[in-house]
């Protein structure tokens, strides 16, 4: 036992005269950090391949060649809304965390969001402001995907998971529009409902489900919230997968 | 016991074709149960959809002075209340257009919307606007015991207008 000890603390000792001697060279410092990162980061590596064998999958997803047509600038919109919407979702959960959905309280509550809470005026814009650019960008990227034809054999689910997404998308805007309980968000959906409560004969069925009552009330901002907060990210996070998967195994289209 | 024979066409046993039907059948009632009941569970109780309605005091008659009208509420419902040769009248101040609340004009006596400039006359009779051919829904109103009271009209006369409309007055709000 005690001559094992003995053998690692000659075995430190060379380590650290190796350093020293290192240390002591001209440029020796970066050298030594060097060498060590180069012997941590195999080391890290390692163990973490032997207990999760990820570094194949992983080494298959990032080293997926490129085509030279795959990279030009009419090919980036749907990741910039892929990335506005990773920005809802997370700028959304920090904004649950003070919003109160209550016909009394919603409004105060937004006011103390942007008045009261640090940074609460950013994290509040940064969540106004990428909605309206989601529109956009999806926008350019659907008009891109139909000019330039993509949306043909085989990738016509592709496109249909796209225009279900737009759909979730406005579902978010709507929906998300009266959660400030403003006058103008407010006077909107009153208006917006208005126009589902004149469709023939089942108006007055969608009214009850949509807002649970005749009118906007309390009822109507409780379905708002759920389905913004609960239904809708769950129904674009599925779609997104299923786009995506689609995209990875049908690839870009090329060009005419 | 005789085995059962096979049809050739349809290789479908009687019995077969038994189980699967009651199968079938009873899949189709769970369904139905279940899909019945999420309906139900999503379709808003008695309370959400009650109906307003009847007299209510809205103001005192003290507070109402000739040629004014004064801004009240009937169950939710902004209301205006206008007093002219010494009787009141009420009419929703919502604008049947797309909703929102009509002033009382003294000087010009009618009521104008801020919104979309739709004007209403003294009786609640659209002049001009994009509220047309919608006049200003009337309520009927009286004085008792220093009161204003006020009530929704009869149904046949929410007929008219758009269904938006006619939820808001029979719902309130």
């Amino acid at each position: 036992m005690k001559e094992k000890i003995k053998e690692k603390i000659e075995l430190i000792k060379s380590f650290l005269q190796t350093f020293s001697t290192m240390l002591e060279m001209p440029g020796g410092l970066t050298q030594l950090i060097n060498t060590l990162w180069m012997v941590g980061k195999e080391f890290v590596l390692n163990w973490l391949e032997q207990r999760f064998r990820l570094r194949a999958p992983i080494e298959k997803i990032l080293d997926k060649p490129v085509s030279g047509f795959e990279r030009k600038w009419r090919h980036c919109f749907g990741g910039i809304t892929l990335t506005l919407i990773g920005l809802q979702l997370v700028t959304g959960v920090f904004l649950a965390f003070y919003y109160i959905p209550s016909a009394g309280q919603a409004f105060e509550s937004i006011q103390m969001i942007t008045d009261e809470v640090a940074f609460g005026w950013l994290i509040r814009g940064i969540h106004h402001w990428s909605a309206y650019l989601i529109v956009v960008t999806m926008l350019i990227h659907l008009l891109k995907v139909f000019i330039t034809g993509s949306y043909r054999h085989p990738r016509e689910f592709t496109w249909v998971s796209g225009v279900l997404l737009l759909m979730i998308v406005f579902g978010f805007l709507a929906t998300g529009y009266l959660l400030t309980w403003s006058q103008q968000g407010y006077w909107a959906s009153r208006v917006a409902m208005g126009l589902a409560g004149e469709v023939p004969v089942v108006g007055w069925i969608i009214l009850l489900f949509v807002q649970g009552g005749y009118v906007i009330k309390q009822a109507a901002l409780t379905r708002f919230f759920v389905a913004h907060v609960f239904l809708l990210p769950v129904a674009i996070i599925v779609l997104l997968g299923v786009h995506f998967a689609l995209i990875r195994r049908l690839g870009i289209q090329k060009p005419l | 016991m005789e085995k059962e024979e096979l049809d050739p066409e349809t290789k479908y046993t009687r019995r077969r074709f038994f189980v699967l039907g009651a199968m079938a059948a009873s899949g189709a009632a769970l369904a139905g149960i279940v899909g019945g009941g999420l309906l139900a569970y999503f379709f808003p109780p008695k309370r959400f959809r009650k109906k307003i309605g009847g007299w209510q005091k809205v103001k005192p008659a003290g507070e109402c002075p000739e040629g004014q009208a004064v801004a009240s509420v009937y169950f939710g419902i902004p209301i205006l209340v206008l007093r002219e040769g010494g009787k009141v009248k009420a009419f929703s101040a919502v604008c049947p257009h797309l909703g929102c609340i009509v002033k009382w004009d003294a000087e010009r006596k009618n009521f104008p919307c801020p919104c979309h400039d739709s004007f209403f006359n003294a009786q609640g009779l659209v002049q001009k606007g994009p509220a047309r051919p919608y006049n200003l829904m009337p309520f009927e109103a009286k004085e008792e015991e220093g009161m204003v009271l006020v009530s929704l009209p009869a149904p046949e006369k929410l007929k008219a207008y758009p269904s938006w409309f006619r939820f808001a007055m029979q719902y309130g709000g």
